[in-house]
């Protein structure tokens, strides 16, 4: 009998529909690969799995029984856990507290510290590891307080671990040591559900592999039935992807060149970006994206390199000094990055450029109010009054209104972080037609994007990161199967 | 790139709309109308309390309130707060004195002694990054200590009538510190409708990496409020010397508390990003009210202390929900 079984799970946000009648079953001592691109509906199965979503449809059997896991409470009471990305331990606790973290004992009784430690060297050993119990979590490096929340796991005897991504901090090392653990608990019986985006690890450790794409389950086959080729190739469908591609206008010389760039994970980062052309950063989580445009925008320090704006060397200490020089970035969460939440339509727009609206600090409030005016006009925006407060518009009328803020600034370079996340489709064309029109007029844009076939249908060309540096350029007509095996740091033939 | 004139860009904002705009933006109405239902009751049950003497007392009562509230919501729009504020009315006020005594410029002295307390404090936020609570509750009572050291816990009294005008002075009917307090309002309404570090402020309390990441000096903006906060706490502490006629070490104590509830009354947030001036004066006004017409009605002081605070709690839960409603 399957240890977990579920059929035709689907769950919807809204009106979209991101997991679609899944089928998926896991054996005692397997371990059994999800992979996807981004927005494939992984990270949504695995809430389900592990009590944070409940399911819409569908069925859980938990050794045949039919089962509700409706908190993470319930399922870690069936044995199901999940290490997460960001690791939830307690920092100023010591090892033994954290892996005992769950137990439950009356309130009043003393805690045997000596006891707690033994527990948690068993468990450790049990993974093969010889970390000190009695150290604070805080002191460990984060392989070791991976181990650690594993450890966890197995001594609250866990019979399905999920794991998302944990690979993606660690070293080749490491992740060799990583993989012995995980085989020694599957020896035990322990069953190990594993996303990953880097194939070979999957190819290296899982036994089945099952494939997600846009919310629907299309393959799962043994590892041992497939080459690479044939996973990238079921993760993008079919069709070989071609595009149209508009011819750019594109100025001679670089408007904004980068040269051998160091910042934190990013490595020799050199690149030109041309007036009048939109540029498509590829990358998997992780591979340093966000970090470039944030690095270009005066938000991140730069360790080493040159960068230079219309042939001059320019420094960019700050946001600030990157906005008065022409650049701008459309941060990746916009609730984080862009939104002044309370603040109205009209401030938020404005706020990229009050000194170009003001004179001895005092702003010219007929001004302002006529160019955000003729901006909303512009840009479509759906909203009563320039006067609402701009946390009452729609993600993608949020968006717009953020993107016009640098409209208003002048900026000759944008740099775009997941320009269209969490925005509706309307919006999504409007933003894309935006983005177009203000290449024709002469910006240089660098567009970072999980969604592929968004950066396929916008770029002039596409740079691949990976691992923090850049590995390949691409022009049209783009193959989507060879940019996601590069992003993934595969050869391409 | 600054020519974009006002004047050639006047394209819809007929004064008829632009008016009734100017009142569609304000947020100050359920202050206001607390202040109003207060004069009604009072009118009623408090004899005395509606003569022209009892209101310019009761706004010559505020004058200081109102001063340091508009300095407390510059701060706490940012998402700050400054505990200091009592003790540095008292430094500055005794620090004026002194210098006033001797023929020297006291109030000058009393901004620059605010001025500096409310920069260090500033810095120490902005720059070191340490929370605001603690280091202002620092300041309260380095600051208090400072008071009692530098006059042996005496008050400074015998000061020249070119310094004690600032607090006696009045003009046609009206006390010179209610005048003061007027302009020190308008100022800061107009600081924070009318110009570009208004705008900051706004937006680095409602959310200060957003503000960062749109070209905006955050710790700039921080250390700014922080001064100003002071400056005005110098001249609150120079206006209360000059009325009491001496600098008193003991004077100030617990108007950090009167004036956050001023603040918090008057419809700012004390997570930052919402409120204003307007507000702040109205809930000073409700604060000072309150006080003078239960004190006429012959009110008990200790249950007066016990009204003053479930009123402040009801005012506040009352706009809380009004907001939700919206």
């Amino acid at each position: 009998m399957s240890l977990l079984a579920i059929r035709e799970i689907t769950r919807r946000f809204g009106a979209q529909t991101v997991l679609d009648r899944i089928d998926l079953t896991i054996e005692p001592g397997e371990v059994h690969a999800i992979v996807g691109e981004n927005g494939a509906g992984k990270s949504t199965l695995m809430k389900i799995l592990s009590g944070a979503l409940t399911p819409d449809a569908g069925e859980i059997r938990w050794e045949g029984i039919p089962v509700r896991l409706a908190s993470p409470q319930a399922a870690r009471a069936r044995g199901i856990a999940m290490i997460h990305q960001e690791l939830a331990l307690v920092p100023g606790l010591s090892v033994a507290e954290n892996i005992c973290l769950g137990e439950v004992q009356p309130w009043w009784r003393r805690v045997d510290y000596r006891q707690l430690e033994a527990t948690a060297r068993t468990v450790l050993e049990r993974l093969g590891q010889s970390i000190d119990p009695s150290l604070p979590v805080s002191l460990l490096n984060l392989p070791q307080q991976q181990m650690v929340e594993t450890a966890r796991a197995l001594r609250e005897r866990s019979r399905l671990l999920i794991l998302d991504e944990p690979t993606a901090a660690l070293t080749a090392q490491q992740t060799e040591q990583l993989f012995a653990v995980l085989r020694r608990i599957c020896a035990e019986g322990t069953a190990i559900l594993y996303i990953s985006h880097r194939l070979e690890e999957i190819f290296a450790l899982c036994h089945r592999v099952t494939v997600l794409r846009n919310g629907r389950r299309v393959h799962t086959a043994p590892v041992a039935d497939l080459n690479m080729a044939e996973v990238v190739r079921h993760m993008v469908g079919h069709s070989l992807e071609v595009t149209s591609h508009r011819s750019p206008r594109r100025t001679a010389t670089p408007l904004l060149s980068v040269a051998g760039l160091h910042s934190g994970p990013l490595r020799d980062i050199t690149l030109d970006l041309h007036g009048g052309e939109i540029v498509g950063l590829v990358g998997l989580a992780g591979a340093g994206r966000s970090r470039l445009v944030r690095a270009l925008f005066g938000a991140q320090p730069i360790e080493a390199g040159e960068i230079r704006l219309e042939g001059k060397a320019v420094r960019l200490p700050s946001p600030q000094a990157a906005i008065a020089l022409g650049i701008g970035l459309l941060g990746e969460d916009r609730k984080r990055h862009s939104l002044i939440p309370e603040r109205a339509v009209r401030e938020n727009i404005a706020l990229g450029s009050l000194a170009l609206r003001s004179r001895w600090g005092v702003i010219f409030s007929a001004a302002e109010q006529m160019a955000c005016q003729q901006l909303s006009q512009q840009l479509r925006l759906k909203t009563r009054t320039q006067e609402s407060a701009i946390r009452t518009l729609s993600g993608g009328n949020q968006q717009k209104a953020l993107l016009g803020r640098w409209l208003l600034a002048g900026c000759r370079v944008l740099l775009l972080d997941e320009p269209t996340r969490g925005v509706d489709i309307e919006a999504k064309a409007e933003i894309y037609q935006l983005i177009r029109v203000l290449a024709a007029q002469g910006t240089a844009i660098l567009v970072v994007s999980s969604d592929l076939p968004e950066l396929t249908q916008l770029a002039d060309r596409l740079l691949i990161l990976h691992s923090g540096r850049i590995v390949s350029e691409q022009k049209p007509p783009y193959e989507t199967a060879s940019l996601l095996a590069q992003a993934m740091g595969l050869p391409v033939d | 790139m600054t020519d974009v004139t006002p004047k050639t860009q006047n394209p819809v904002a007929a004064p008829p709309s632009a008016v009734r705009e100017w009142f569609a933006r304000q947020t100050t109405y359920g202050p206001a109308i607390a202040v109003l239902v207060e004069l009604v009751v009072f009118s009623a049950i408090a004899p005395g309390f509606l003569s022209l003497d009892n209101l310019i007392n009761i706004s010559l009562q505020t004058a200081i309130t109102g001063i340091l509230a508009v300095g407390m919501t510059l701060v706490i729009l940012t998402g700050g707060i400054d505990l200091s504020v009592g003790s540095v009315v008292a430094l500055s006020g005794v620090s004026a004195a002194l210098v006033a005594q001797s023929g020297g410029p006291g109030l000058p002295v009393a901004l620059i002694v605010g001025s500096l307390v409310g920069t260090l404090t500033g810095v120490l936020v902005a720059y070191f990054r340490v929370a605001p609570f603690v280091v202002t509750l620092a300041g309260l009572t380095i600051a208090r200590g400072i008071a009692f050291l530098l006059t042996g816990g005496r008050s400074v009294g015998s000061l020249p009538k070119d310094f004690t005008v600032w607090g006696q002075a009045v003009i046609g009917i009206v006390p010179l510190p209610v005048i003061v307090m007027l302009v020190v309002v308008a100022l800061g309404y107009f600081l924070l409708t009318r110009t570009v570090f208004g705008r900051q402020i706004y937006a680095v309390g409602g959310n200060a990496e957003a503000s960062w990441l749109a070209g905006v000096p955050v710790r700039g903006v921080q250390l700014a409020v922080y001064g100003i906060n002071g400056f005005l706490a110098g001249l609150a502490g120079a206006v209360l010397a000059a009325r009491l006629g001496a600098g008193i070490p003991n004077s100030g104590q617990n108007y950090e508390l009167d004036v956050i509830a001023a603040v918090v009354v008057g419809g700012t947030s004390l997570s930052g990003g919402r409120g204003g001036v307007l507000g702040s004066l109205l809930g000073a006004l409700f604060i000072g009210t309150l006080n003078n017409g239960l004190n006429l009605s012959g009110v008990d002081p200790y249950l007066q202390k016990i009204v003053l605070g479930v009123v402040i709690l009801a005012a506040v839960l009352i706009d809380s929900a009004g907001r939700k409603r919206h």
